[in-house]
């Protein structure tokens, strides 16, 4: 005589290899459960590193902008007038011919001078997380003169000026 | 041992439950790791955005003041930031008068400075400090003579602190 249980869940009653069947097919059934939601949490760990490893991938290394701040400091450099009573853009082209400002060669005055001011500019202008900069006055041959300061590295604000034709003037702040 | 049985069954179950529950647990935590990576690219991106907006309403105000005529460069119409320093000097003690008061509104502070060759400072109007200072360059002209090759510069810049 097969001993008959009941099932609290179902009301329902049940001999024991019945019951041990249904426990077998409940236990089969929280397995597949079980191994449902691992699969789905591995789905989500994969979607995350796939979305991580796409972020960095997007995040830009070394931004470069165009700023008003820099635009307007190299426009009021460029109208500054010199010691040989020109406007600095002027003294850029005489750079540029190789000639003279004063007593000086007017690519030395340059150097000087235009460091000077960029340097002042960052210190007057609260422009602290400023890391480095350069300015360059660039001609079709190249560079006629290149001023760097401190670490040219990281996100960089620009603006570039146009002197004359063949010459233009670029204003590079760097930022942590 | 039917007894047995339920006990084991019980032990089963309640293992069952506790590694659903630590199942549970984990996918808090990776909607956690999850939400915290997205409020932090919001919260940079608010962040950047509220700081273009008050960069854009200082040099908005920047624009209005460098261009107003009393102190402007009037040669050839420039288009440059420029200030002419004559005008400045001649406008500073009026700044604050009752035809003026009203262009500084929202400002605390306005001033003009020359930091190269030498160093001077005009402060046009003053109220207080802002909690938000900008600044942008500008040129700083006189006519020497009645020419239009007679105009020197100096590099300075422009300073507005205000209330953002």
């Amino acid at each position: 005589m097969p001993k008959v249980v009941n099932d609290k869940a179902s009301g329902h009653k049940m001999t024991s290899a019945q019951g041990m069947s249904q426990i077998s097919y409940l236990n089969k059934k929280n397995r597949k459960a079980q191994e449902e939601i691992m699969g789905f949490i591995i789905i989500v760990v994969i979607i995350i590193v796939i979305g991580m490893v796409f972020i960095f991938m997007l995040k830009p290394k070394a931004k470069q902008e165009q700023n008003v701040q820099v635009e307007n400091l190299l426009s009021a450099v460029r109208h500054a007038t010199s010691a040989c009573e020109k406007e600095m853009q002027d003294v850029m082209i005489m750079c540029g011919n190789d000639e003279s400002c004063g007593t000086e060669k007017a690519c030395d005055y340059l150097r000087l001078e235009l460091k000077s001011m960029v340097d002042l500019a960052v210190e007057k202008a609260g422009l602290g997380n400023v890391i480095g900069y350069t300015l360059d006055l660039k001609g079709t041959s190249g560079a006629l003169l290149s001023i760097k300061e401190g670490n040219q590295t990281g996100t960089s604000m620009a603006a570039i000026s146009p002197i004359r034709q063949d010459l233009s003037a670029e204003l590079r702040f760097f930022y942590p | 041992m039917e007894n047995l049985k339920m006990k084991k069954m019980r032990k089963k179950s309640q293992i069952k439950i506790q590694e659903m529950a630590f199942v549970l647990l984990a996918l808090t935590v990776l909607a956690g790791i999850v939400f915290i990576f997205f409020s932090k690219f919001q919260i940079s991106g608010v962040e950047k955005a509220a700081g273009t907006v008050k960069q854009q309403q200082a040099i908005s105000l920047l624009e209005k003041i460098s261009a107003m005529p009393e102190i402007r460069c009037s040669y050839y119409g420039v288009e440059k930031l420029c200030i002419d320093e004559d005008k400045l000097q001649i406008f500073l003690p009026m700044a604050n008068s009752s035809s003026y008061i009203k262009q500084w509104t929202g400002m605390q502070k306005v001033s003009v400075k020359r930091i190269w060759p030498s160093e001077e400072e005009w402060p046009i109007y003053s109220e207080g400090k802002g909690n938000f200072t900008y600044s942008t360059f500008v040129s700083i002209c006189k006519q020497e003579f009645r020419t239009t090759s007679s105009w020197k510069c100096s590099l300075g810049m422009m300073e507005v602190s205000y209330n953002a």
